[in-house]
Order: C-alpha cells, then structure tokens, then sequence
C-alpha cells in the first residue's frame, strides 16, 4: 500500500510504503519505507494534497502549499523532483486553501477561504510555457471552510459551506476562461433553539449523497459538532440534525454504506456515526462472549477508531474498507472500517495537514499465507541447491580418490 | 536490607519487640561488617568492584521501559520556538493567575516573576479571556504567557501559552513547597540561572523541553551559580532550584533555594488553545512502563 503525506513541520510530500499489520513501535518488527520529497520548509507547507490523472492516463501529484501556490508533481517522486507546474493564486498567502480536488480528466478544482475557486486545467500547464497561465476563476460569497463536489453523482455541481456561510450548492460551468456559478439549491439555518438563541453556523465537512429523487441529498459536519443531512426535496432546513459532540467537528468521509458516515473532532475521536433508525444490530456481550441483537432506535456514534492521541485532521475512506487518519499526533493509522480496528500504525515524525491513499491494494490473510509459503518454499528450494553443490563437491573428491586408488592398485 | 524471619512467638508484647529488636540489630550489625570488608577487598582490587556493579544492575520501571520509536528519532524540520533558537528572540514573559484569584497563587506568582528572569506580573482584572489575553500579549511583543491556576486557595494548574502561533501547555501542579518551607534554603539573586532540562527524550518530550527552554534567556549569568532544574521521571517533572559552590576540584556544594514542585503535563494543543495534540488521559497511567515525555 502506498500514501503520499503533506508534512506539515518540513513541507515535505513524504511518500509511505507499507503492508497491512505493520506498527513502528514494535521494534524488531517490519518497517515501513518512508521517503521525503520537495521539503520548502514549514512557512510553505502543504495544506491539501490531490491526485491529478490526465486524459491520456498520466499521473501527477497537485499540492497546494501556504504561500498561496499550488504546485503539480510528477507522479513518480524522486529528490531532484521539481514541479512541472506552479500556480501562484494572487494574494492567496494569507489566505488558507479549503480543499482541492480533481474533478474530471485534466480539470482541478482549489478553493480558498475567501471564496476564490481556481479551475485549473493540468493538460494546459508545463512550467516552460512563457505564457502565464490563467486559471479560470469563480467567486463566492466567503469565507468558506470546504468545499465538496461529486463528478459521478452530481456532475458541475459544487458544495461549499463555512464560519456563518450555511449550505450552498452551485452549478459551474467553465467555457474558454470564464466559469459561470449558479446558485441553485441555498439552504435556511435550523429554527431557534429552547431559549429561542439563534444556532451557530459552522459548516466544516460536506459530502454529497446518491438519492433516487430529483434533488440532492447532502451530509454537512459542522464545527459545533453538529452532523446534518440535507435533502433538497424535502425543504431548506436540514431533514435530520444531530448533536454528534460537545467538540468541533473537522472532517467527513463516506463509510462502508450510505447509512454511515466516519467523521473526527478537534480533540482525538475518529468515529462512525449511522443514520439507520430502527437498525438492529448485532453486539458482543463482553461478559458471555455472545453475540446479541439490539434494536437501536436513533441515529448515533456506532463505534469508535480508537488510538489517536491527538486531534485527526485529514481522514479517507477507501472503496476495500479501509480508513487511513494523520493528525497532530504524527502518526498514521490505518483502519479496518466494518471492525475499526487498527491495522497498521506508523511514526511518520512531522504533523500531517492531508493524505493520499494511492495503492489501496489490500492483501487478504489467504493471498499473504499464499505468499509466504511461495517464499518459503523458494528459500527451501535455494537452501538444497546448496546443500546438493556441497554434497557434489564431496563426492567429486571421493572420486578423485576413488580413482587416484585404482590407478595405484593397478 | 536482609529480611528478619517472623519466628517470634512471645506472648508479652514489649520483650517480643526488644527480641526483634536485638536481632535487627545483629543483622545491620553483620551486613555493615560484611560491607566495609567488601570495600577493603575491592579498594585493593578495583575490578571487583566493576564486576560486582556490572552485574548486580537494579531492574528499575525506567529500566523496564515499553519501546518508544520516537526517542530514537531526530525532530524533523522546524516548530513554534523556531524564533527563539534559531533568531535568538528574546523571550518576553507575562505571568498572570486565574480569574478572581486569592491566596496562594499571588505568593506563587512572586516567585515564578523571580525565577523567570525579565518577566512581568499583571493581576488579572476585566473579563478577558485567556484566548483574548494572549492575543494582546502577542500585539504587544510578549513571547510567552504564564496562567497561574488557582482553586481553594491552593495552586493546582500551569497553563504555557507560546506566543505568537502557541503551542498552549496545560500542567496540574503539586507537591507544592515554597522557600521557607525548605530547611537551610538560600536566597536567589536576579541573575539569569543556567537551566537543567532532563530526560525528555519522545517528540513531545522535546516540545515540552524546547517551551521551558525557551524561556529563559540563552546566555546565563555564570557569576550568579543558581541552576534551575526541570527533571522528568516517569512523565512527572520535577522543579528545583539551587545554588552551587565548588569547594574544591571534586567536590560541589548545593544549597536549595526553592520552591520545590512538581508539574504533569494534561494537555498540549495547537495555536492559542486550539485541536489538541496530546492529552493525558487516565488509561495512559494503566501501563506503568508507558511514559510519554
């Protein structure tokens, strides 16, 4: 398996080799490869990492660092990498990227929490063009916190959301240089609360939905710890809103179906929360060790990923089940998303800002068995060769021997 | 200590401690015997000496320690102290208590305003908050922020706050024992004390160990001879404050000038108390040979 990180304390991509069950604070234990490339130091750190693959099949690693540029890598790093490619947003140095996303074959789509979205075409760009690149641009009413975009659900639409910036969903469409934005679904803040307050608004995570009507369906996490599922044939106001925690919600990822999400906090929790209500679910009583059917009434926190020791601010989700975390803590897990386990833990020594879970080829515990007695069978196979060189050499000499005898007794 | 054989059956209480008593007795007696010829054998042949400590090495929890990989690990690019070891910024401390703070915590603040050298004291009034305090400390040039933690009149909280882009160290306080307290205690003066920072050895140890150290100023006044010791044993950290005089080519002498107390750390988080990067919780301590800093 194959991550790419965004070090915060180096601004360094680092890319990290390793196998499912690996944990670096076992010592004897196998070790992940880790290698670090285009280091600019922490002023210029990477704060959003993405996978840009052309039209023609070309890989490419797109970064948008804090000094406003975003920078696009050859796939395959090596320590003289430079970028083929550097876009530098104006005035975007004090201004954090939000997100950044491939959307179809050569389109990027960057955000900054000022409203700014960059529509970078990566077919066009090649750092020895004259020409400086412009990239087509779109402004939207800030500041925004992310942004999310569905090519496969919702083609040309784009989510945003933010500090007092509810839900917004827009359609786009770039023609020549120019993008048009279209307002087409705004969504209305929850109604007051006991004591008749107004409730905060503060959208930190989106993630768009499939639905079977005409509309979107969309999950926000918000920094009040709120996770809130919009569906826009059914009103403006969210169909569902539930006070996930007492701490500020940073990411969202899909789960293993659409009734799960994985979403984290500010403090250390990495957790699944389902919408299913009425579910029955199946747990283990810790006492009998038997397995026992529950009726949960209510959407809730199902379980927990445990570990983290710091607050996880970049999490994916992968299509085989898996769940890889960086954080504060400076550590990389990966987990098994049905059982949250954890399968493999690594030190990667710096705070990670985002991941990019390239290869997320997992090895089943029959094909590694397979594997390892293929090896062990080759060692065999190379250890009697050895033995039977040896062997042959010996009776080489008897021969000798054998034959210096019968040379005599004749 | 060699262990006295509970065999004593005599009914009358206070010959039953006289017995045991003597016989205690005997076997400090013959230990102490068995010592000092030890000594003599080994004064004549040294390599017995270094035979016997080679092999009798005390199994000790820090001994016993679980592996930790980033001890072995160099700290990788820069942090928030950045300014201070590598520009030389001066630090700039404002030390302050907690909101309607009494008792105690103004006596611990006069001595943590005497052990920082150049910091300043501000009583806290208004209804600021710590998050509103740091950033006027940060308009203002300071490079840290002490909060002095009060509650029942006692100290029991630290709050660090680095300045400008934090971190925020929270620490509970105990053990808390001022100057007068300590017998024989000495006098500080206002020179800048060398600092001891030992044993923090993971990559938050060192975080930890880079905020004490910074600050303080780089160039300690020699001529002053006090030291401040922050010692880290099984995650507690120690402080001490003495003063040194050598008496002759091998020997030292120490005097305390105190106050003695002991720091854990709870919680450190990002920026001007923002995500958390590490937080203690109570399961930490089931393991007892898992140490963090």
């Amino acid at each position: 398996m194959k991550i790419f990180l965004a070090a915060e304390d180096t601004g360094a991509i680092k890319e990290v080799v390793f196998d499912e069950g690996m944990d670096t604070s076992v010592q004897d234990g196998p070790q992940p490869l880790i290698t670090s490339f285009a280091a600019l130091g922490k002023l210029k750190h990477i704060q959003k990492l993405a996978l840009v693959t052309t039209s023609k099949g070309t890989k490419y690693i797109a970064a948008a660092r804090k000094n406003g540029t975003i920078e696009v890598y050859p796939y395959l790093l090596t320590e003289e990498s430079t970028p083929i490619f550097v876009y530098s947003a104006e005035g975007a140095e004090k201004c954090p990227w939000i997100g950044l996303t491939q959307y179809d074959d050569n389109t990027v789509v960057a955000g900054l929490e000022d409203g700014r979205l960059f529509f970078l075409d990566v077919s066009k760009v090649t750092i020895e063009s004259d020409k400086p690149y412009d990239a087509p641009t779109a402004s939207v009413k800030g500041p925004l916190a992310c942004f999310a975009l569905d090519r496969e659900l919702y083609p040309g639409k784009i989510a945003v959301g933010g500090k007092e910036r509810d839900l917004e969903v827009f359609g786009w469409a770039v023609k020549g240089d120019e993008v048009t934005v279209r307002s087409e679904f705004q969504a209305r803040n929850v109604k007051s609360n006991e004591i008749d307050m107004r409730v905060p608004v503060w959208i930190s995570g989106i993630l768009f939905q499939a639905s079977d009507k005409d509309g979107f369906r969309v999950i926000t996490a918000t920094r009040h710890g709120q996770i809130r599922v919009y569906e826009t044939w059914h009103g403006k106001r969210p169909k569902w809103d539930f006070k996930v925690t007492k701490d500020p919600l940073r990411t969202l990822a899909p789960g293993m179906d659409a009734s799960n999400v994985v979403s984290s906090d500010a403090h250390s929790s990495t957790f699944k929360f389902n919408f299913a209500d009425n579910e029955k679910i199946v747990l283990k009583n810790k006492d009998n060790n038997q397995n026992k059917e529950h009726n949960r009434k209510s959407p809730c926190v199902v379980e927990k990923f445990p570990g983290s020791l710091g607050a996880v601010l970049h999490l994916v989700t992968t299509d085989n089940g898996l769940l890889a975390t960086v954080g504060l803590d400076r550590y990389l897990r990966i987990f098994d998303l049905e059982t949250t386990e954890c399968t493999a833990k690594m030190f990667v020594g710096t705070q990670v800002s985002s991941l990019l879970f390239v290869d997320t080829e997992r090895k089943t515990a029959q094909e590694k068995h397979v594997e390892e007695t293929a090896e062990k069978e080759d060692d065999e196979l190379w250890n009697d060769l050895d033995k039977v060189e040896k062997k042959s050499n010996k009776r080489r000499v008897a021969g000798n021997d054998e034959g210096k005898k019968k040379l005599k007794s004749a | 200590m060699g262990t006295v054989k509970r065999d004593i059956r005599i009914a009358n209480k206070e010959k039953r401690k006289k017995v045991f008593a003597e016989m205690k007795h005997k076997l400090n007696k013959e230990r102490h015997e068995m010592r000092r010829e030890r000594a003599k054998e080994e004064a004549k042949n040294p390599e017995l000496k270094e035979k016997r400590l080679a092999e009798n090495v005390p199994d000790t929890i820090e001994a016993k320690r679980v592996y930790d990989e980033t001890i072995a690990q160099e700290m990788e690019g820069e942090d928030e102290f950045k300014e201070y070891f590598e520009e030389g910024k001066p630090p700039k401390v404002l030390i302050t208590t907690s909101k309607r703070a009494r008792g105690q915590a103004y006596d611990f603040a006069d001595l943590l305003y005497d052990i920082i050298p150049g910091s300043e004291f501000k009583k806290r009034v208004g209804d600021f908050t710590m998050t509103q305090i740091a950033k006027m400390c940060a308009e203002r040039d300071y490079t840290d922020l002490v909060v002095i933690n009060e509650d029942k009149k006692k100290v029991n909280g630290l709050t660090f706050i680095h300045l400008p882009e934090g971190p925020t160290m929270y620490f509970s306080v105990s053990s808390l024992k001022m100057p007068k307290e300590i017998k024989g205690h000495g006098r500080s003066t206002t020179h800048i004390p060398e600092l001891i920072l030992n044993n923090f050895s993971t990559r938050l140890g060192k975080t930890v160990g880079r905020l004490f150290q910074s600050m303080f100023p780089q160039q300690p006044e020699f001529v002053g001879r006090q030291v401040v010791t922050l010692h880290n044993q099984r995650d507690w950290i120690f402080f001490r404050r003495h003063r040194y005089v050598f008496k002759n080519e091998e020997r030292v002498g120490l005097q305390e000038l105190g106050p003695q107390f002991t720091l854990r750390l709870r919680r450190l988080q990002r920026g001007i108390r923002g995500e958390v990067e590490w937080e203690h919780r109570s399961a930490m301590d089931k393991d007892k040979k898992k140490f963090h800093l």
